[in-house]
């Protein structure tokens, strides 16, 4: 089974911008180009940022904006906020709620947010990644583009920067690093293939904790756990031999699984009953990062990154 | 050798015979019964032990065992009046047979049980594992010793790995441990202890019912690994059945568990 991935659509850029002309100039076109046409679009910005997309499609002869919904991100960061993080129950009220109205005509959805903007400028680096897998999830089972604005910020550490990148799948806009990082070499890489009877998670995990026998007993816990429920999802969902990869790089430890059917796996929201399908939001607390990509043979490769 | 209860890989069934009382053994039997069943009675005799053998009605074995024993019987009669599986009219008869015991004066109560008994009730895997978890806390509660000798070619693989992972101790010729063990605790009125996930998921959800309505103190401080749907299991059982509280949870148990808000309305306790 062969887990190279197939080019990925850039479904979610960062753009760092350093004043709001230079945001406007990056985003202006797009959205100009989207609502003119009639498409959904989300916006969820500044005042002065809002006003400034206001003059640039006024500008480029966009008039009819009927396709195009507009909110607040200040008031909207106030709603979705519990404490010092964002809430995943708040965020579905008042920002997927939105995001999925604009879908129900089964276009894609155009989406610029600065919501983790808001926290990144605020230094509340955590919040930000927490509220940029939010989207992720959002992006499980809604069809939209998502641009984040970020500012550059004088003092970000490198390592946050690029988590941020990270997070992504493509950068626009001013470049937040003199040399943008380029990625290292693995440490090292496991790969081992499994039928998928129901005693391949178990046989998955032992591949796994055998691998990290000699690491930390909590990276080995979650690496089980994160594996175990990637293993189980292959064998009830996907019905076909998998492939566990292992990957150790720049401290994080990378746990792939790669099934050969299509469709991607789409973590249920937190509902007051028990339901099913927590495994992904599981997986989405452990996690530095997550995501689903097709691989070359039209089967989906599902991607855990741990930090180490 | 499984390394947390006992679990005995032989061919050689006179490891049953070893068990300091009390004792409740999963005694998987491949060939011979009645020889090791008369050594088993004989010792409980001689102990000063009131003493059933229980085995189908009408069995050779169990004919065998008559005079030997203080009693033989078929569970299905003298528990159940011939009425279909009960678990709950069975612990009773357990309670009922320990007392009458005590007041005739034995120093302790034994049941050496051919569970070809069961046969005839056609009961389901999860009857049987949920029957033999809670028989391990009535068993335990009693300071009884029970041997449950399940023949391979009465039962399906699935069903003796399940009482295997119910019983503290189980004698069986082949290496397959069960992954995960249910058995009545010491402190706490259950432990939970291996690894639970797909393969064992159903046997997994059997045991745990059999802790409903008894105390559900769980100590899970020896548990390896379990997955999310074993987590649900817990969340649901609680959910249905009566509150749980756990002990000892592992660190990812633990972390996991408040990630996914497994238990919003608080049937579930987090004990330390």
């Amino acid at each position: 089974m062969n887990l190279q991935t197939a080019p990925s659509a850039q479904r979610h850029v960062v753009c760092f911008y350093t004043d709001d002309d230079d945001l406007a100039s990056v985003v202006a076109a797009d959205l100009a180009e989207r609502v003119r046409a009639g498409r959904p679009a989300v916006v969820i910005a500044t005042a002065g940022h809002a006003a400034a997309f206001d003059a640039a499609l006024t500008g480029l002869g966009v008039t009819d904006r009927a396709s195009l919904v507009v909110l607040d991100a200040h008031e909207t960061l106030g709603r979705i906020m519990r404490g010092d993080r964002p809430d995943p129950d708040l965020f579905e009220r008042e920002v997927g709620t939105r995001v999925r109205q604009a879908a129900a005509g089964g276009d894609e959805v155009w989406a610029f947010g600065e919501l983790v903007g808001l926290l990144w400028d605020a230094g509340n680096v955590g919040a930000a990644l927490e509220l940029e897998t939010l989207w992720e999830v959002l992006a499980r089972d809604v069809r939209f583009r998502l641009a984040c604005g970020y500012p550059i910020v004088q003092g970000a550490g490198d390592d946050d920067v690029r988590q941020v990148c990270d997070l992504h799948t493509a950068v626009v806009g001013k470049e937040p690093l003199a040399a943008m990082p380029s990625p290292r070499p693995p440490v090292w890489v496991e790969r081992r293939e499994f039928e998928p009877d129901p005693t391949a998670p178990r046989a998955a995990r032992r591949f796994v904790t055998g691998t990290l026998a000699r690491s930390e007993p909590h990276v080995r816990d979650e690496a089980a756990l994160v594996v175990t429920e990637l293993a189980t999802n292959a064998v009830i969902h996907a019905g076909t031999p998998f492939v566990v990869e292992l990957e150790r790089v720049d401290g994080v430890l990378r746990i792939a699984v790669a099934d050969d059917a299509p469709g991607e796996p789409a973590p249920q929201p937190l509902q007051t009953d028990v339901g099913s399908g927590r495994g992904l939001v599981i997986i989405s607390a452990l996690a530095r990062n997550w995501g689903v990509d097709r691989t070359a043979t039209g089967g989906k490769l599902v991607w855990v990154e741990l930090p180490v | 050798m499984n390394t947390h209860h006992d679990l005995m890989v032989t061919d050689d069934p006179r490891a049953v015979l070893d068990r300091p009382h009390p004792f409740h053994v999963a005694w998987l039997v491949d060939g011979d019964y009645a020889p090791v069943a008369r050594q088993l009675v004989d010792r409980s005799i001689a102990a000063g032990r009131k003493t059933f053998a229980f085995g189908p009605l009408g069995g050779a074995d169990l004919q065998a065992l008559d005079g030997a024993a203080t009693a033989t019987a078929d569970p299905a009669e003298i528990g159940l009046g011939g009425g279909p599986f009960d678990a709950a009219a069975m612990y009773a008869t357990f309670h009922e047979q320990a007392a009458l015991a005590r007041e005739e004066g034995f120093a302790g109560f034994t049941v050496v049980a051919d569970m070809d008994w069961l046969v005839p009730l056609a009961p389901t895997t999860a009857d049987i594992v949920t029957f033999e978890a809670g028989l391990d806390r009535v068993v335990a509660d009693l300071g009884a010793s029970v041997v449950c000798a399940y023949r391979r070619r009465s039962f399906d693989a699935t069903t003796l790995l399940g009482a295997l992972a119910v019983h503290p101790t189980g004698v069986t010729a082949d290496g397959e441990a069960p992954p995960f063990r249910l058995v009545a605790g010491g402190p706490t009125r259950w432990r939970l202890m291996g690894e639970v996930d797909l393969a064992v998921h159903d046997l997994f959800v059997a045991a745990l019912r059999a802790t409903a309505g008894d105390g559900r103190d769980l100590d899970i401080s020896g548990l390896e690994f379990i997955d999310v749907a074993g987590m649900r299991a817990i969340s649901r059982a609680a959910a249905d059945e009566g509150p749980i509280v756990l002990h000892g949870a592992p660190r990812v148990f633990e972390r996991a568990w408040k990630a996914a808000q497994f238990d919003s309305s608080g049937h579930v306790q987090l004990a330390s």
